[in-house]
């Protein structure tokens, strides 16, 4: 009998626990309905031939070996990667450098905090002829710029090894969400330590190596991952910017604009391969998992965390 | 970490590495699984079956609105269709989607048993929806109202029929033309009656000598085959082949007239600076206005629908000719037809069905089509533009609005409105089987990276060869 009073009591959920699960049961009840099915379900299509129209036929793994023969799944992966590469690490110190600027105490800085915002809620699909006009290899205003210092801008739009980093910068101008990030990390930087630091002797350097950065090295490990999460996903900047109509059906030169997810929605809805669409999307989020559980190992000696490591 | 953090840590923001991790897994999976799983079809979808339904002959159906995706009835030709039909069918609305049909939205509507009543579909995807029971065929509401498909183009019926079946009633017709403007070709001297569209060298000679450069770049296109635009179909045809064999579904991409067709139009734009430097500069272009290339000169020839016309006549004395293209060394003409067809989505029965029919039948019948010519007419006469005709599916309506209803603009215009009828006679249409998306998406991928250098013609060819086969195959398997 105590026995089994113990497990009952184990099991019970107490009254603060009670209320918390009613509170997050909207959430719960969204999730399970419209994430967590969905998310069964394309797993088991992943292993079915399947066109949305007909009830799907098991096909094993077939899709996934398709995958290892599949040209355009190679180049897409590869351009997911290489975007991620250049993107992550750009964008990280290019964010940290805008915020540590707002944070300064200057005349007219809430216009710039706005500013720095604004390309945040800008429609993507503005946004991205606003780049094509100044990425644009006959008369576009970067190359414009460049020819004035004497340099002969790249064809950024044309030439394939140039249509990824012109992304890039693309992106970087709406880095808005990072800055907001960083500049509340900032904020809560104790300032006594910064007072400490120059009573010590410390110079502007070595406060925003010693102080700054480690404070806020869990906010840039939170920004790192997430910024990961989504470059790897990118879809619309590509879409708008290197429509399949202007390059003949290809996204971008050779498809150096094809990226994953693209790819992906292009065999599930035009190819009516959903099939192999989600067993494209199985594949992504193991690469993912992977590539965040690598970068959270990496972690451990390079963030700071309150329990002082 | 250093000495000056760890004497204080409390005020940092505060977020563990499990938290983080668990985080960035969940928005990680929830950010490429989901938004693909959610189209499990609502009942329980099968083959393609005929949903004959239990309506009667010739019956008027009862109040009812159409939903009509993929077609708009924002333009003054669309609303004078419709207020054809509901003269004798009043008891018939429209609530229509306009712009491209999209592909998501039809396919999870199917999917889930509540698709439109009628969907505007490209003709050459008919047999992409048809081979997947998407839409369903039409031939008994044909045979049981009697229903002319003679006021049709034959090859357009061809076009939108699967397996024997017919799955759609035409709509408009797009057919590729050549421009070339005729003030470029005074400026470099070169006659344009001695142009012969059946003569490669001289096609591929004249790209050279009209086209031009400035600082590296083109400031003027000589001659576009727009063969990076999908018309390997036209270029093979006119060099006496087909890409795909449409009796045997085998693929053809790896005949040498298709690799011959494909290296003279990678020839014909290295001739005029590359495939990057034509693309650099067409993306630089503003197409629909008054600054079209053809327009102002940018483009001194180039292959294009007819419809261009009406971007052109923002200048009605645009000083332009157009010609058919030819079948290669020969004067015989050839086109490429492409457009759209009204067909009826699986799920949609009974009095449904019949509201369908109704508006496919009443907006494609010559009257309507007639009467939104007349009200286009009008209303460019109010707006002081001239009138341009389109190319309809209805054969007996465009010889009204070719013959009546247009007024000469210039001679450039009526020469190319007199070319319609022997275009439609002289066109041939792209394979519209059950894969043609795959074919065509793989196709315009491999003629790019010939045309952009990344592969050899021959490379290209063999590569696409193999991959369209292997999708036919795997289609059927």
């Amino acid at each position: 009998m105590a026995g089994n009073r113990t497990t009952k009591s184990r099991f019970r959920l107490d009254e603060e626990a009670r209320a918390g699960f009613f509170f997050v049961s909207p959430f719960l009840l969204g999730f399970i309905v419209f994430t967590a099915g969905p998310l069964l379900a394309s797993f088991y299509f992943s292993f079915t031939r399947y066109d949305v129209l007909n009830p799907p036929v098991w096909r094993g793994l077939e899709n996934y070996r398709n995958m290892l023969q599949d040209e355009r799944f190679s180049k897409t992966l590869y351009n997911s990667l290489y975007f991620t590469l250049l993107y992550v690490p750009t964008a990280i110190p290019f964010a940290l450098g805008l915020a540590l600027l707002l944070q300064a105490r200057v005349r007219g800085v809430s216009f710039w905090r706005t500013a720095f915002y604004l390309p945040e809620i800008t429609p993507a699909v503005a946004a991205g002829v606003l780049w094509l006009r100044i990425l644009s290899a006959q008369n576009g205003l970067l190359n414009e710029a460049l020819a004035v210092i004497g340099i002969n801008g790249p064809a950024w739009t044309i030439d394939a090894q140039w249509v990824k980093p012109a992304i890039v910068m693309m992106k970087l101008w709406s880095v808005g969400w990072i800055v907001v990030i960083y500049f509340a990390a900032l904020q809560q930087v104790p300032k006594d330590l910064y007072e400490a630091a120059i009573v010590d002797g410390a110079n502007a350097w070595q406060r925003f190596w010693r102080i700054t950065l480690p404070m806020i090295s869990n906010v840039i490990f939170f920004t790192v991952i997430m910024l990961t999460i989504f470059s790897l996903n990118i879809f619309t900047e590509p879409m708008v910017m290197f429509p399949p109509q202007v390059f003949g059906g290809q996204m971008g030169p050779q498809d150096s604009a094809l990226f994953y997810v693209l790819y992906l929605f292009d065999q599930a809805f035009r190819n009516f391969r959903m099939g192999y669409a989600s067993a494209l999307a199985w594949v992504l989020f193991v690469i993912t998992l992977i590539i965040v559980t690598l970068q959270v190992r990496g972690s451990r000696r390079l963030v700071y965390t309150d329990s002082g490591q | 970490m250093n000495k000056v953090v760890q004497k204080q840590s409390s005020g940092s923001p505060k977020y563990s590495r499990r938290a983080i991790l668990r985080g960035a897994m969940l928005i990680s999976g929830a950010y490429t699984a989901t938004w693909l799983a959610a189209c499990q079809p609502a009942g329980q979808p099968g083959a393609a079956t005929t949903p004959a339904g239990n309506s009667s002959a010739g019956a008027a159906p009862a109040a009812a609105t159409v939903r009509v995706w993929g077609y708009g009835l924002d333009d003054v030709r669309a609303k004078a269709r419709l207020a054809t039909l509901q003269k004798s069918n009043p008891n018939i609305t429209v609530s229509p989607v306009g712009g491209d049909l999209n592909t998501q939205q039809l396919l999870t509507a199917v999917a889930s048993g509540d698709p439109p009543e009628v969907v505007n579909v490209d003709r050459v995807e008919t047999g992409s929806w048809a081979g997947r029971g998407a839409i369903d065929p039409i031939d008994d509401l044909v045979s049981r109202d009697s229903f002319d498909l003679g006021q049709f183009y034959p090859i357009l019926i061809d076009q939108v029929k699967y397996n024997g079946k017919l799955y759609g009633i035409p709509q408009f017709v797009n057919v590729d033309l050549i421009y070339m403007n005729l003030d470029v070709f005074t400026e470099v001297g070169v006659d344009p009656a001695s142009v012969d569209p059946g003569n490669w060298d001289q096609l591929q000679q004249l790209g050279e000598q009209l086209h031009k450069m400035a600082d590296g770049k083109v400031v003027r296109t000589g001659f576009d085959t727009k063969m990076q635009d999908n018309r390997l179909w036209l270029w093979s045809w006119a060099n006496g082949t087909d890409l795909i064999n449409r009796e045997t579904n085998k693929a053809n991409f790896t005949d040498p007239k298709v690799i011959e067709a494909l290296t003279w139009g990678k020839a014909t734009v290295d001739k005029q600076g590359g495939e990057q430097a034509r693309a650099a500069f067409s993306q630089a272009q503003n197409f629909f206005s008054a600054q079209n290339p053809v327009l102002i000169g940018q483009t001194a020839m180039t292959v294009f629908e007819q419809w261009l016309i009406g971007v052109l006549k923002v200048n009605p004395k645009a000083n332009f000719r157009a010609m058919l293209p030819r079948i290669r060394n020969t004067q015989d003409p050839l086109t490429d037809a492409t457009g759209s067809a009204f067909a009826i989505p699986r799920g949609i029965k009974d009095a449904k069905r019949d509201a369908a029919w109704t508006f496919i039948k009443g907006t494609t019948s010559s009257d309507a089509w007639i009467a939104g010519e007349q009200a286009t007419a009008a209303d460019n006469k109010t707006n002081g533009q001239p009138y341009h005709p389109t190319i309809t599916g209805n054969s007996a309506a465009d010889q009204e609005a070719w013959t009546k209803i247009y007024q000469s603009i210039s001679p450039g215009y009526d020469e190319a409105v007199k070319l319609f009828p022997e275009a439609v006679k002289a066109a041939r249409y792209r394979y519209s089987g059950p894969v043609a998306a795959q074919i065509a998406e793989a196709m315009t991928a491999a003629v790019n990276d010939a045309l952009q250098g990344a592969k050899t013609p021959e490379q290209a060819m063999t590569d696409l060869q193999q991959k369209a086969q292997q999708t036919i195959d795997e289609f059927q398997a």
